[in-house]
């Protein structure tokens, strides 16, 4: 059941209106209910696995959070081995059995096991990884009820593709009667339709783009160049995902929840830093709050704190996807994080950073931070390490123009997209249209950005979410 | 339950009022289907529409013949109305290209709504399945064949029609937002308003000739000596190299007798039981005949193939009085090479000849 089918709208249209109907207890057995079901939907056979995985850390949390001392950290390394058991066996043992396999030259058929990757089972485990960190630190009590706990790990917006939820978050919210204000409306709606615009309309036309250069295939009855191909893969991945996102907070927020947010602008950043503050900041804070810092941040010397990203970051990259491709990714990053400390290490001790972060340099630090990130994904996409090496190639190559010049939106679309950010760059337009705007303008722009889905979106194009993978 | 959503309800119900409104002035007013690109898929339904309106003669009995691109090429009304030798007679092509039952009988809903102002409808049916390769119910143009003749009513029922989930939701969601269902011919036409106004406006009247006059083509594929042991030409000498490939895989199907596997011709059989009982149905409360027929299929199935035998669907509705079926062999004559200028489609010849045949067939059983 996907976000961008009809068939979501009926089952979410359904579950809002009978939430709206029901008192805050049967209403969250109502969206746990509705949880599996979506689950189901992908694919009955893991909804023990969930449930399982729902239960265990459940009672994890409350060993944790009875104990003290020593069995408090023993029941804490056992809800993180469970965790990573369940992701690791359903998602890696193939990748690492395949990778020893060909280490010592044995058939590799030999060792790996017919496994189907759950879908969102690296979210749900991450969230349950936080929770029993969470409650090991002493930043929430461990929760009594399992209906809630049930609640908080499958509640649908956020089941499959995240944003990953943090407990501390979460719980203060559960139990609270469904009430929604004229503002929750209108953000919700907003959120949803902006979403479905950024999915339907902007990354299914740039995923044909993508798909056709690194499948060697035409696009439009003419070849990709690899500028193209790569390009119109990160703006795929950004508009689908951020796309999702929207969607899923959206969905949140009309059931009575509030998520985080995920994406603030990524590809506008002016450093990899302040990018992995604004890209997937959902999975980036989890990162630092449960790997970085707990292998020492940046408080145990300069080495360490550099292998530290290059640990965390690599980690990330393999958590996207068994594949070397992804942790090449995440180490390319995590090398990317090294060289920038090293920089603004050199440049304060240098006295220049007053003149380096001048505003009138941000946009080429901006267009530098686009572009080394855009190379990144190139091994993120690319199906293997020659497909990069060749891309790698190619993109340096001088830029084949002829099919932007005959499809302008390739370049249009981003262009667009810029120069709206620049017009709302505090969001203020957003922000008018949630909270002051009238209900005639409310319900005009509701009119436009639906009018604007059916003729830019391109909905029978049927691509799934590219994080449904991970 | 309603007021702890108010404020969402009221949102979305004063925008789906407003989209609602524009829906029904531009969509279902059929105000943008005067606008549609008339050589596009949704234009060619419009087409037949257009003609079955413009050139029913309300003094006469008129036949509403509808067909694919074989009938389209291989029927000529004008010489089946001076071969009938009935001059109360009028014959009307009203095919489309790539079209099957499903299609003319939301066609016919839009063209004789109460089912009374035709004397016949006449449909070409196949009554094997030769060259079968999908279930016709899953063909996906048929959504947007019909895209112009659907209604918020067929919400269910039209999209029930497809068997597998992902035509069904895209053929539901062609009923619920036409505009992003036609958007590829709504973004072309405001691309170039005033062409599309031009040529719409120059368009039709033009076509109705055009239909009326149709000559077919001229040409005819070269008689070439079959292998009985290949099923191929022993020589491909006359034969163009265009042509070529798919007279091979016309061969082919036919020397392998490729009629399809059991599950497509059970398939088959649902949907033309389906389809035209429902027009057959339509018609027979007022005594109107739904005559089916096989038009001459292909340039060599007279020498290398059977008879059609009117079976399994065709043959229950006839037993049961609901339609009228011309004979099998009726037109077995005309499946000669000469009278064809592809593997499917009758040239001049071969049209002439079909249509006076036709006329023949198809007088003595209007009344």
């Amino acid at each position: 059941m996907l976000f961008d089918t009809l068939q979501y709208w009926y089952f979410f249209g359904a579950i809002l209106l009978l939430l709206g109907a029901l008192k805050p207890t049967a209403g969250k057995w109502l969206l746990v209910i509705a949880s599996y079901v979506f689950y189901a939907f992908w694919d009955v056979r893991f909804l023990a696995l969930l449930g399982l995985s729902t239960l265990a850390n459940w009672a994890f949390g409350l060993w944790i959070d009875r104990d003290e001392d020593t069995a408090r950290r023993r029941a804490l390394t056992c809800a993180i081995v469970f965790n990573l058991g369940v992701l690791g066996f359903f998602k890696y043992f193939n990748f690492f059995a395949d990778t020893f396999a060909s280490l010592l030259h044995l058939d590799p058929n030999a060792l790996t096991l017919r496994i189907v990757l759950p879908v969102g089972i690296s979210f749900f485990t991450f969230e349950g990884i936080a929770y029993a960190v969470d409650v090991y630190r002493r930043d929430l009590r461990a929760q009594r009820s399992v209906l809630d706990f049930a609640l908080f790990v499958s509640f649908f917006p956020h089941l499959i593709a995240g944003p990953i939820i943090r407990p501390v978050h979460f719980f203060p919210q559960v139990g609270k009667a469904l009430a929604l204000s004229d503002e929750d409306a209108r953000w919700g709606l907003r959120e949803i339709l902006k979403g479905l615009f950024k999915k339907i309309a902007l990354s299914n036309f740039y995923a044909p783009i993508a798909d056709a250069y690194f499948h060697h295939t035409q696009w439009s009855g003419t070849d990709v160049p690899a500028w193209v191909g790569v390009l119109a893969f990160s703006l795929q991945i950004y508009f689908d995902f951020s796309g999702y996102t929207d969607i899923a907070r959206g969905c949140a927020r009309l059931l009575g929840y509030r998520f985080p947010s995920n994406f603030e602008r990524p590809y506008l950043s002016a450093d990899i830093a302040e990018f992995w503050r604004r890209w997937h900041i959902s999975l980036s804070s989890w990162l630092r709050d449960y790997l970085y810092i707990p292998l020492g941040g940046n408080r145990r010397g300069e080495a360490r704190t550099n292998l530290n990203f290059l640990i965390v970051m690599g980690l990330g990259g393999l958590w996207h996807g068994a594949s070397w491709n992804f942790a090449v990714w995440g180490l390319y990053h995590g090398v990317l994080l090294v060289l920038h400390r090293q920089w603004r290490r050199a440049i304060e001790r240098a006295g220049l950073t007053p003149s380096i972060d001048h505003a009138a340099l941000r946009p080429l630090w901006v267009a530098l931070t686009f572009v080394l990130v855009t190379l990144g994904w190139i091994p993120f996409r690319a199906p293997d390490f020659a497909t990069t090496w060749t891309t790698l190639h190619a993109i340096l190559a001088v830029p084949d123009l002829q099919l932007v010049a005959a499809h302008p939106a390739i370049i249009g679309v981003p262009l667009a997209g810029l120069a709206f950010c620049l017009y709302d760059r505090d969001r203020r337009w957003q922000g008018w249209l949630t909270l002051r705007a009238g209900f005639a303008s409310a319900t005009c722009a509701g009119v436009v950005a639906i009018l604007a889905l059916e003729i830019f979106g391109n909905i029978d194009a049927q691509i799934p979410f590219v994080y449904f993978q991970f | 339950m309603f007021a702890r959503l108010a404020p969402l309800l009221t949102l979305i119900a004063a925008v789906l009022l407003v989209l609602g409104l524009i829906d029904l002035a531009v969509f279902r007013s059929g105000v943008y289907a005067r606008l549609i690109e008339p050589e596009s898929t949704a234009g060619t339904v419009l087409g037949s529409v257009y003609a079955a309106r413009h050139l029913r003669d309300p003094a006469r009995k008129n036949i509403l013949v509808f067909g694919n691109s074989q009938i389209g090429e291989g029927f000529s009304a004008r010489t089946a109305n001076e071969a009938s030798g009935r001059p109360d007679l009028h014959f009307i092509n009203a095919s489309v290209p790539g079209t099957s039952p499903r299609v003319w009988n939301y066609l016919l809903r839009e063209v004789d709504p109460d089912g009374d102002r035709f004397a016949a409808v006449a449909l070409m049916v196949p009554y094997d399945t030769f060259g079968i390769r999908v279930d016709p119910a899953n063909y996906p143009l048929d959504t947007s064949y019909t895209l112009p003749l659907l209604r918020l009513a067929d919400l269910e029922d039209f999209p029930a029609s497809f068997h597998v989930a992902d035509q069904r939701e895209r053929a539901r969601r062609a009923i619920l937002f036409p505009l992003q269902a036609m958007r590829e011919d709504f973004l072309a036409f405001l691309a170039n308003p005033p062409h599309r106004l031009h040529k719409t406006r120059k368009y039709w009247p033009g076509w109705l000739d055009a239909v009326q006059q149709w000559h077919g083509h001229d040409q005819s594929i070269p008689a070439m000596d079959i292998d009985p042991t290949s099923g191929q030409p022993r020589s491909w000498d006359g034969c163009s190299a265009e042509l070529m490939p798919h007279l091979r895989d016309y061969l082919d199907a036919l020397h392998n007798a490729n009629y399809g596997s059991p599950e497509l011709q059970t398939q088959d059989k649902a949907y033309l039981r389906e389809w035209i009982g429902r027009i057959a149905r339509r018609y027979r409360a007022h005594g109107v005949p739904v005559i089916v027929f096989v038009v001459p299929r292909g340039p060599w199935h007279k020498q290398l193939a059977p008879v059609p035998a009117a079976s399994g669907a065709i043959a229950e509705l006839r037993d049961a009085g609901d339609i009228l079926a011309l004979p099998c062999d009726a037109f077995v004559e005309l499946e000669q090479p000469q009278y064809f200028f592809d593997q499917l489609h009758m040239n001049h010849e071969g049209q002439q000849k079909f249509s006076k045949l036709f006329a023949a067939q198809v007088a003595p059983l209007v009344h």
